[in-house]
């Protein structure tokens, strides 16, 4: 690992299962990287609401949105910014199509299949594989960003996203292209034999339980996607090389919660494996500190004793996040640097409540 | 109080709970001396709360009138195409394992309209009085739903038009289906919850039954001594001794107000339709069964 994450990686994913923070704490070490000079892009799957509205945006599209500083007072920044952008999954999958196409005609045979349209949604790991994709069309291109910080989809398990584009493609080539260019080789053997690979006549039985017209649908979209294979294998092998380079960084948003923890054990161990560089790993919603005096209040009334046992609890609570801390550090590397977020008692609603946890990583 | 709907899918966001609500509400409806199925696709989720691995594709009784079934794409077009074909003979002969498994893959919806076909051939005997199917993660759960319009709405003819069409039908009927949602009182989930409940009238058109917040906490300072915090607070707020005390209730109370201000946005949404469940202590095996218990309120 050479240098801080935020001041040296060219890309940042943050990963985590659902519900973690993950897309706040994209913009809050997005704002942390901008903060310290550096022109920055944020690239998230599905903000929520609020968090849309405190970074100033009405609404998100696939278009770029200056973040910070704001425009007014764009004259007033020393070199580094934040820019928004939001990742949609069908407008990227078309343009996948059109630009891996071989003619317009093709392309326009794909995007109008009726299946296509159910496709570029249902199919697995369509939405990683587009983020990834979306990734690489930014660092292929001229752009202005030092660091790219791409929102990962929320998994199960917190890897799953660099699986998921490569499934996607082994499920489109592999099995679409199996089916029907060589059926026969599926039929049982006893079938195979009595079949004498006439894929003509296994496809008519086989039209007997589906239906014909959904196998003419279905062949008519392989047919022209076959030409898209290439590519898209082409692209993942590529996006996955960008990755594993050092300069590509993961960080892990976690909570404290012993379940979570054996997550994040368990990611730290593949994402090793998988040859992927971890750049740090933050622990959200940590329980903040009230320094109780030693010696507890009597409490005289029932409001006292309420707001006593307050007290009491959420000290409790703390010293079991930091516990939390403790095991998760005895588990990491010491050159991978752990962050602590503060649990807020309020919504974030403003920019400047993200600039204030943004502030937080230099001080640690 | 329960919707009278024999079949009851159930939604929501990962991590709020969905599984074991929906295990909880099958066994609360067995108590009522019902003959419940409980569904889950694709996985093994049920097992633990039941103490039974593995599950079956045919259901296994777990409880007093309580069979909990695993159903997958794979064996439900085995079912459906047998019946097709009018023969498992043939269909062993012609299509072995992996050609299916192709097939199920590469063709977007076709793996939930089987699963939904087998829910929905189970809704057409009178075994059961009651099914309940834990859906996937939404997202995928309301993709799962939209599976039927998905298969009709690209090919409008031949067997499995007509296979998609029969599940729409009773998928829409407010008598026959419902779906239940289950959230908590957070941002993100409240706001999937609406999401849900907007694609369920949009573009699945199946009536909404009850929502279910979950881990519904009790409140901080509880209402009797509720109007005293103010003048408390007032009265200690230069005391150190007391100022880390004041602090930490009121972190507590404004997370509190959050969630409060969730409640209201569901109850703006939902209505009568909203239920609440207590936040339960963590236990694997005795959690359904508490949560069946507190269930017993909604009625």
């Amino acid at each position: 690992m050479s240098g801080h994450p935020l001041t040296s990686a060219q890309i940042l994913l943050t990963c985590g299962t659902g519900g973690v923070g993950k897309t706040t704490m994209a913009v809050v070490l997005g704002l942390a990287a901008a903060h310290a000079g550096r022109r920055v892009l944020v690239l998230t799957i599905d903000p929520a609401r609020r968090l849309a509205n405190a970074l100033g945006l009405e609404a998100f599209d696939d278009a770029v949105h200056p973040v910070w500083p704001r425009p007014p007072d764009s004259a007033a920044k020393e070199g580094g910014s934040l820019d928004c952008a939001m990742l949609d999954v069908k407008r990227t999958f078309d343009r996948v199509v059109r630009q891996y196409a071989p003619s317009a005609e093709s392309a326009e045979a794909i995007l109008g299949n009726p299946l296509y349209q159910q496709l570029a949604g249902t199919i697995t790991g369509s939405q990683e594989y587009m983020a990834m994709e979306r990734l690489y069309e930014l660092t292929e291109t001229a752009h202005p960003y030092e660091l790219i910080i791409l929102d990962t989809p929320p998994t199960h398990q917190a890897l799953d996203f660099f699986r998921a584009p490569q499934r996607m493609v082994n499920a489109l080539t592999g099995s679409m292209l199996q089916l029907f260019v060589k059926p026969a080789a599926f039929a049982g053997k006893i079938g195979a034999r009595l079949l004498a690979h006439s894929s003509d006549t296994l496809l008519k039985f086989f039209g007997k339980i589906t239906g014909v017209d959904l196998l003419r649908e279905i062949s008519a979209l392989i047919v022209s996607a076959v030409s898209l294979f290439d590519g898209f294998r082409e692209r993942a092998a590529a996006v996955d090389l960008l990755l594993r380079d050092p300069r590509s960084q993961i960080v892990l948003v976690t909570t404290p919660n012993t379940e979570q923890l054996l997550d994040a054990r368990a990611f730290l161990h593949s994402a090793d494996s998988l040859g992927m560089h971890v750049g740090g790993i933050i622990l959200n919603r940590v329980t903040p500190d009230f320094p109780l005096p030693a010696s507890i209040p009597a409490p005289t009334s029932p409001i006292e004793h309420h707001v006593v046992a307050l007290g009491v609890q959420l000290a409790a609570q703390r010293r079991a996040d930091l516990a939390c801390r403790d095991q998760l550090c005895a588990n990491i590397a010491e050159a991978i640097p752990l962050w602590l977020m503060p649990a807020e008692a309020h919504e974030i609603t403003n920019l400047e409540d993200l600039t204030r946890l943004a502030h937080l990583y230099h001080h640690e | 109080m329960f919707p009278d709907a024999r079949l009851i899918f159930i939604l929501g966001k990962g991590g709020v709970g969905k599984t074991v609500v929906a295990a909880a509400a099958a066994l609360w409806r067995a108590r009522c001396a019902e003959e419940v199925l409980l569904v889950e696709i694709e996985t093994q989720d049920f097992g633990v709360y039941f103490h039974q691995t593995p599950l079956s594709y045919e259901g296994i009784a777990v409880a007093p009138h309580l069979t909990v079934a695993s159903i997958n794409a794979h064996d439900a077009f085995t079912e459906y195409a047998t019946g097709r074909l009018g023969s498992h003979a043939l269909y062993r002969t012609l299509f072995d394992n992996r050609f299916v498994h192709y097939f199920l893959d590469a063709t977007p919806g076709i793996n939930a309209l089987m699963c939904l076909g087998k829910i929905w051939s189970m809704t057409q005997t009178s075994r059961w009085d009651r099914i309940l199917v834990d859906l996937p993660a939404t997202g995928h759960g309301l993709g799962f739903l939209r599976a039927p319009w998905v298969v009709t709405d690209a090919v409008p003819r031949g067997p499995l038009y007509e296979h998609g069409m029969a599940i729409r039908s009773t998928l829409h009927d407010r008598a026959q289906t419902r779906a239940l949602i289950v959230t908590l009182c957070e941002e993100l989930p409240v706001r999937e919850t609406l999401d849900i409940a907007q694609a369920l009238r949009t573009s699945v058109q199946m009536a909404l039954g009850p929502v279910v917040a979950n881990r519904r906490r009790p409140p901080v300072i509880p209402a009797a001594v509720h109007n005293e915090w103010g003048t408390f607070r007032q009265a200690h707020a230069t005391d150190p001794e007391w100022r880390p005390y004041l602090d930490a209730a009121t972190f507590a109370l404004r997370h509190e107000a959050r969630q409060h201000q969730q409640e209201q946005t569901l109850a703006a949404a939902f209505g009568d339709q909203l239920r609440f469940l207590p936040e339960l202590p963590p236990s694997s095996t005795g959690l359904a069964g508490a949560m069946a218990q507190a269930m017993e309120a909604w009625q």
